[in-house]
């Protein structure tokens, strides 16, 4: 009997993606991507001072002017320029994102996205104006 | 027909009123209580005006959907962020129990601080 022909079974290679740790420093866009993301970070973390500043404000005269002494620290102020940065990062992205969220139609014909974006501009800048102008006016 | 449940849309309903609520009202908020005022340049209010203003019971609720839904949204985003940059699918529900978890917590703080304020 001859020897019988051995047959491979046909098994390819799983495809393993390699990516490295370091990949959104390998493009701007990816860069963008993560900053964005990174917005998160100070949203939540600024949601946390807001809720320290009413806790301060809420426990006496003596608190308040404990926790307004630390807002006027350097460490304070640093945070405050970077969350502030990164907020309006956050601002600018999610308007820009949102005629693909938002699909309306006046008259049966749907408003371009520059124009949903420009509203969503001016609503920041009366809602902006609004809020310093009840906290400003005290 | 495929049965699977997904609570994405729930989670992603808050992430999306947060997003719009946020962008919105958090850069004005750092810009006045973060630097205009501690540097000076305006003046503080008076510390009962201030909470006199806080009590009306709109600002109590703008406070606390601010609060919140800032949470909530960061949260969701945390989240995901998490499994891109780590590339590892064994985090995303470690990832998003202390994500939502501590968005719930912080949400149940402002509802008490803004309820006692």
């Amino acid at each position: 009997m001859e020897s019988q022909t051995t047959y491979k079974r046909f098994r390819p290679a799983p495809y393993t993606p390699k990516m490295q740790l370091s990949w959104w420093w390998q493009k701007p866009t990816y860069f963008a991507y993560i900053m964005r993301e990174l917005t998160a970070v100070f949203v939540a973390a600024y949601a946390v001072i807001l809720l320290l500043t009413l806790r301060a404000l809420s426990a006496g005269e003596a608190a308040w002017e404990a926790w307004t002494t630390t807002l006027q620290s350097p460490l304070s102020i640093g945070f405050h320029v970077v969350a502030l940065l990164f907020a309006v990062y956050h601002s600018i992205t999610w308007f820009m994102a949102a005629p693909t969220a938002i699909v309306l139609n006046v008259k049966g014909k749907p408003v371009p996205a520059k124009t949903l974006i420009l509203a969503h501009v001016v609503i920041w800048i009366v809602c902006s104006a609004a809020i310093a102008g009840i906290l400003l006016t005290r | 027909m495929s049965k699977s449940r997904n609570n994405d849309p729930f989670w992603w309903s808050f992430f999306g009123a947060g997003g719009v609520f946020s962008s919105f009202f958090v850069p004005i908020h750092i810009l006045l209580l973060g630097l205009a005022l501690p540097l000076g340049w305006v003046l503080w209010p008076e510390h009962g005006d201030l909470l006199a203003l806080a009590r009306n019971p709109l600002a109590r609720i703008y406070l606390f959907l601010l609060i919140a839904l800032s949470l909530f949204h960061a949260a969701h985003r945390i989240r995901f962020t998490l499994h891109d940059l780590l590339l590892a699918k064994s985090i995303d529900t470690p990832a998003a129990f202390v994500c939502y978890g501590g968005a719930i917590v912080g949400t149940l703080c402002a509802a008490m601080t803004v309820w006692t304020l």
